[in-house]
Order: structure tokens, then C-alpha cells, then sequence
């Protein structure tokens, strides 16, 4: 076996062995590991077998072995980079929208908590009777 | 002033200059309620805007400049605002100049007013690469608005009620100003200028420094172009419980 494959086979493992441990210790979602598994699982597939790494080296039309593992590792990191950049991206509309709302609810608490204190204290005999705050 | 006007100032680590801001702003239209949006600083910029009289609307983190600003039209969307004018904290605004912004967006019915340091001369310093990127920016947004914009990155503007509602939906988040513009062009809002006086800012430091320059052009003209091919759904189809009915 060529070296780049027992490497790549030995990386591919590795990754398996990280994303497993990372989901177990809630370092990654389920959902989150599943694009490193399926990566990682391919990559191993096509370095143990020799049928598998002429067949995609026929669909790329690459003879080299190592090239055909390569150019794939490569492609399926560009796709795996570009997944991830979908999910932060929703991820932080989603993290505006919820800052944004955070900052609105705040305001109207402390509008009611006034409001409130100024109701007290014209209630109170004698009280002078606060302005309520409000847009 | 008109009846439901709130005026916004976004504002982030700017305590030396935003009560100056509230203050003079309060003096020119001082039934409109002042609110400033604080962007997660860390100095007194909140004291210094509640001091000065100012609503506070406190974000729990910094999101940049497009999301304080869409906060704040967010806030008088849903609260029933009919017009927004929005000040910048760093003092380069003349408040005088809101009744300018307000006078053309009520009167002659445009959507977006801004105010522009170029139009007329009025003694803003000259700083050559501002106005290089003004004049680039000013160029290639030609063709995409239809009309010569001389300030695209000014940030002082009036919008009403139906750009406010395009705005507090979509809003971009980085160095929004320029992007705003070809929002507003997708939606078939109208949007001019006006001529007005600006000030060298009092204190802090600009968002764009001159190494972010580049970055700011690329950023920007990239925003642009996806909201030019931006897609957006031409049919909205009933729900299918109304469809049956």
C-alpha cells in the first residue's frame, strides 16, 4: 500500500476517533458530527480498497492513486467548509434577531418597573406621583 | 414635527460625545422621543445617554453597526413610529438639520432622506479619501439606482413608515449605509438627499480605519451584488387551509 493512502487511512481513523469523542463529550451536536463521520468514513473506504479508489480515479479520469485520495479529501473539505458556513451564518441571523429582541424586552421591563414605581408612589398618602417613561 | 417621530442613535463606546448628541437633539425636536442604542459598550456610554434624557435600549453583546441601527428600527416599527431619523453618536451630525431630512421626506414624499456633506459646500473638512470613495461608490451605484447618490456613507436619514418595515427585516449588518440604498431600489422605495452640514467627529475612532479601507470596499461592493441577484420569492402561496376555503 502506498504511503499517502496508509497516512490518509491513519487521518481518516483519527477523525472518526475525535468526532465520536467530541459528540460524547457535547463538544459537538449529532447532527454536526455526521458531515466529519461521513467525510472521514469515505476517505477510509477509498484508502482500504483498490476497487473503489479506480473507480472514482476512472470518473476523474486521474490514474495516481494518492491524487485520486487527494483531489477527494479536498473536495469533500471545500463542501464540508461551505456547509458550516451556511449553519453559522443562520446561526447568527438567528443570534441578532434574539440580541435584538433581548434589548427590546430589557427596555419594556424597565418601562413597566417604572411605570409601577410611579403608580406606588401616587397611591402612597401624600405621594408626589412619578412621570411613567415611554416612547 | 411630525406626530410619530422617534429619532435613534446608534451608539457604541462613544460616552464623550453621545450626550452632547441627545442633548442638542432634544433641543431641536423635543417632543420626539430620543433613543439611544447602546451596542454592548464597555465605557459609560449608557449613563452618559440616560443623563442627557435619552431612552436606552442596551444590546446584550456588540453586533456592529447594521444590527444597532435595525434594532432601532425594529423598536419603532413595532411600537407604531410613522418616521425615524437616525443621528449618529459621534457629534458629526447637525441636529439642525433633522427638520431638513423631515421637510423633504413629508413634503415630497420619498421613503429615505439622507443627508449629504457633498452636495453643497458647507466646510466639512475636505478628507480626499473619503471623498475618493464616495465619488467610486457614488459611480458604480449609478447604474443600479438610476440616480447620482453624492454621500452614500452617510448615515444621517429619515425614513418612514414603509422603509422602516423594509428595514426592520432586512438591514444589512456591516457598514449598512450603501447596501441600504440598493435595498430600498429593490423594494421600489424612493430615496434622495438633501444638503447638510457635518462636523469632524468629537472623539473615538471611526469604524473604518484606513487598513479596513480595502476591506470596506470589497465587503461593500460584494454586498451590492448579491442584493442585486439577491432572490427573492415572487409568489407567496395561501396557506392551504385558506386555499380549501
Amino acid at each position: 500500500m502506498e504511503r499517502i493512502r496508509i497516512v490518509a487511512a491513519v487521518a481518516s481513523l483519527l477523525l472518526v476517533g475525535q468526532s465520536v469523542r467530541s459528540v460524547r463529550r457535547e463538544h459537538i451536536r449529532v447532527e454536526y458530527s455526521m458531515a466529519w463521520l461521513g467525510a472521514a468514513l469515505l476517505l477510509l473506504v477509498l484508502c482500504l480498497s483498490d476497487a473503489a479508489v479506480a473507480a472514482v480515479g476512472r470518473l476523474l479520469g486521474v490514474r495516481d492513486a494518492a491524487l485520486v485520495i487527494l483531489t477527494l479529501a479536498g473536495v469533500l473539505l471545500l463542501f464540508l467548509f461551505l456547509r458550516y458556513s451556511i449553519v453559522v451564518s443562520s446561526l447568527k441571523d438567528h443570534n441578532i434577531q434574539l440580541a435584538q429582541k433581548v434589548g427590546m424586552l430589557e427596555w419594556e421591563i424597565e418601562r413597566l418597573n417604572k411605570q409601577a414605581e410611579s403608580k406606588q408612589d401616587a397611591e402612597k398618602p401624600g405621594g408626589a406621583g412619578g412621570s411613567a417613561a415611554g416612547a | 414635527m411630525p406626530p410619530h417621530l422617534m429619532v435613534i442613535i446608534p451608539a457604541y463606546n462613544e460616552e464623550a460625545s453621545v450626550g452632547d448628541v441627545v442633548r442638542a437633539v432634544r433641543r431641536v425636536a423635543p417632543e420626539a422621543p430620543v433613543m439611544v442604542i447602546d451596542d454592548g459598550s464597555s465605557d459609560g456610554t449608557s449613563q452618559a445617554a440616560r443623563d442627557a434624557g435619552a431612552e436606552l435600549l442596551r444590546l446584550p453583546h456588540h453586533l456592529g453597526l447594521g444590527g444597532a441601527v435595525q434594532t432601532g428600527y425594529r423598536f419603532a416599527f413595532e411600537h407604531g413610529y410613522d418616521c425615524v431619523v437616525r443621528v449618529d453618536s459621534d457629534g458629526q451630525h447637525n441636529p439642525a438639520d433633522i427638520r431638513l431630512l423631515l421637510d423633504k421626506l413629508l413634503g415630497d414624499g420619498f421613503d429615505m432622506v439622507t443627508g449629504s456633506r457633498y452636495l453643497a459646500e458647507n466646510g466639512y473638512p475636505r478628507q480626499w479619501l473619503r471623498r475618493l470613495g464616495s465619488q467610486i461608490f457614488s459611480l458604480l451605484l449609478y447604474p443600479i439606482l438610476g440616480k447620482r447618490i453624492t454621500d452614500p456613507t452617510s448615515g444621517f436619514a429619515a425614513v418612514n413608515r414603509r422603509a422602516l418595515e423594509v428595514f426592520s427585516r432586512s438591514f444589512p449588518l456591516e457598514y449598512p449605509e450603501i447596501e441600504a440604498l440598493v435595498v430600498l431600489q429593490r423594494k421600489a422605495l424612493r430615496f434622495c438627499e438633501v444638503p447638510v452640514k457635518m462636523f469632524p467627529r468629537r472623539s473615538g475612532r471611526s469604524t473604518i480605519g484606513s487598513a479596513q479601507a480595502i476591506y470596506y470596499m470589497f465587503r461593500v461592493l460584494l454586498g451590492v451584488l448579491v442584493n442585486v441577484i439577491k432572490y427573492e420569492r415572487r409568489f407567496h402561496p395561501r396557506p392551504k387551509e385558506q386555499a380549501r376555503g
